[in-house]
């Protein structure tokens, strides 16, 4: 689905990533895990096209995509939920969803997106007409994905989704990332701090450190490496 | 009582034409964050492109709006084009400084192409809206009630489209959150492109209009440049909805000043007006 390789990419002269090679399989939920600044929203952006390639290649679906446009990667199906929501606060969430399936061309199509969404996401349909802005932390995470599964994504990518939800929240908000692979058949790039929740629904994960690639492995044998014990999980 | 139905009747005759104004710049403010100082120049384009299609064919300026509107709306893709493009992302300053170059790169060519000279149009013939309407008892010149009825039309068919389609959805996108906008597939440099035609058509229609009205010359888009940055900044930032009441508001306080004291103050007291609103409300009627 999604080939990167020896990936280096940064802002305004200042480079971030350093050679970055990393493979996403069909259907599979790969996890990017690392600290603050170690550069996996970076990596996102330059996935995603919002942050531009310095060298290297990215592989979507067999093509290169490191050089076309944000736009041209959403419409082959490359959707990015960024960092911290992102969405547009004074539109309501029916709006919100309606966005997200822009690049989806008929009126069919996008009302089963809609069904599909709010299959996965129930709450978000209570809400419907609510504005964005006004939703509490994990109803706005949930429009974020459901915006990106407006999109009919071939590869979802997910930047810190726990990010300000409450332990019990993030637990959920995994549960339901899980369901989206399973039901849906979408494949999934989950970006996390919350390195040990994320190693039980991924099926293989890479460390990020400063901008390299500093450990990869399945996510089973991932829990028992050191490097993630010390750093991530603490024990 | 009477009177002051009549007076408050001009007001808002002229406050739709204002909004109308003022809508063009929200538009482009909006979307991109970039302050339009050639605004008051794309008017006057509009206001010369009206007066040459008058003095070629005898049409009435405001029959022939839509072709400002055209020949704007070039215009505005045009400046997006080949100016705007290399200076999105830079600091505000330059950005201002860009815009306010297209502006006096504009004066300066109406001043070549059609002098200094102060032009009117005037239809001899009265073949078009001449004469005046009563209404409730008010009289209204009928090129006046014209001019703001089709300000109106023009209002409502651009917030029908930018509500109601894809593109103007989009906009609407653009102008809350860019990056999210990006991430959704919007092609952002297509909206600009649109943005900017957009908006600068909806002013050289004003301009058309206005043209019916006032003398023509290369620095009459001054004062309504000016005017329409306060709508703007009354009505609310990013908010055409309050554009469009500021420029309501602004027609109706100057028809009400230059009957209480002399028409010449008229503007003085919209600054005032506008003072005390952004005093009460710093973010303007609507803003958010």
């Amino acid at each position: 689905m999604l080939e990167i390789n020896n990936l280096c990419s940064g802002y305004r002269g200042v480079q971030v990533l350093n050679e970055v090679s990393l493979n996403v399989p069909k259907g599979e939920i790969i996890t990017l895990i690392g600290a603050n600044g170690a550069g996996k929203t970076t990596m996102m952006r330059t996935l995603s096209g919002t942050v531009e390639t310095m060298s290297g290649t990215i592989l979507f679906q067999g093509k290169p995509i490191e050089f076309r446009p944000t736009h041209y990667r959403v419409e082959k199906g490359l959707i990015h939920c960024p960092e911290g929501r992102e969405l547009f606060p004074n539109m309501t969430v029916e709006e919100n969803l309606l966005l997200g399936a822009y690049t989806i061309k008929t009126k069919d199509k996008i009302r089963e997106n809609f069904e599909k969404v709010y299959n996965v996401f129930p709450r978000l349909y209570e809400r419907k007409s609510q504005r964005a802005g006004t939703l509490s932390g994990g109803e706005q995470q949930m429009c974020a994905i459901g915006r990106g599964v407006m999109a009919d994504p071939k590869l979802l990518i997910l930047d810190e989704p726990s990010l300000g939800l409450s332990p019990k929240l993030t637990e959920e908000m995994f549960v339901l990332i899980m369901q989206i692979n399973q039901t849906l058949k979408t494949t999934i790039l989950l970006v996390e701090q919350k390195v040990a929740d994320t190693l039980e629904i991924a099926t293989y994960g890479y460390v990020l450190q400063t901008g390299r690639i500093v450990a990869e492995g399945p996510a089973a044998e991932l829990k028992n490496n050191s490097i993630i014990h010390k750093a991530y999980l603490g024990i | 009582m009477e009177l002051l139905f009549q007076i408050i009747l001009n007001g808002l005759i002229w406050g739709s034409i204002y909004a109308l104004i003022a809508i063009g710049l929200s538009l482009i403010w909006g979307v991109m964050d970039i302050v339009n100082f050639a605004h008051g120049d794309f008017l006057v384009v509009g206001m010369y492109v009206a007066y040459s299609v008058f003095a070629a064919t005898q049409l009435d300026p405001l029959i022939a709006a839509p072709i400002a509107g055209i020949v704007l709306f070039v215009v505005g893709m045009l400046t997006y084009y080949l100016i705007i493009r290399r200076v999105e992302g830079a600091s505000l300053l330059i950005q201002i400084v860009a815009t306010f170059a297209v502006g006096l790169f504009l004066k300066n060519l109406m001043q070549f192409i059609f002098k200094t000279d102060y032009l009117l149009i005037k239809d001899e013939q009265q073949s078009f809206f001449s004469g005046s309407v009563t209404l409730f008892g008010a009289d209204i010149n009928s090129a006046q009630l014209a001019t703001a009825v089709i300000s109106i039309i023009v209002a409502g068919i651009f917030f029908v489209f930018v509500y109601n389609t894809r593109t103007g959805r989009s906009m609407l996108a653009v102008s809350e959150n860019p990056y999210a906008a990006k991430l959704m597939g919007i092609n952002i440099t297509k909206i600009n492109v649109i943005a900017w035609g957009l908006g600068a058509a909806i002013v050289g229609i004003s301009g058309a209009l206005l043209s019916k009205f006032y003398y023509i010359f290369p620095t009459a888009g001054a004062h309504f440049g000016l005017l329409s940055f306060i709508i703007v900044a009354m009505g609310g930032f990013k908010s055409m909805w309050g554009a469009l009441v500021a420029g309501i508001t602004v027609g109706v306080v100057e028809a009400l000043a230059s009957f209480a004291s002399n028409s010449s103050l008229k503007v003085a007291f919209v600054f005032l007006v506008y003072i005390v609103v952004v005093l009460i409300r710093p973010k303007g009627f609507l803003g958010k």
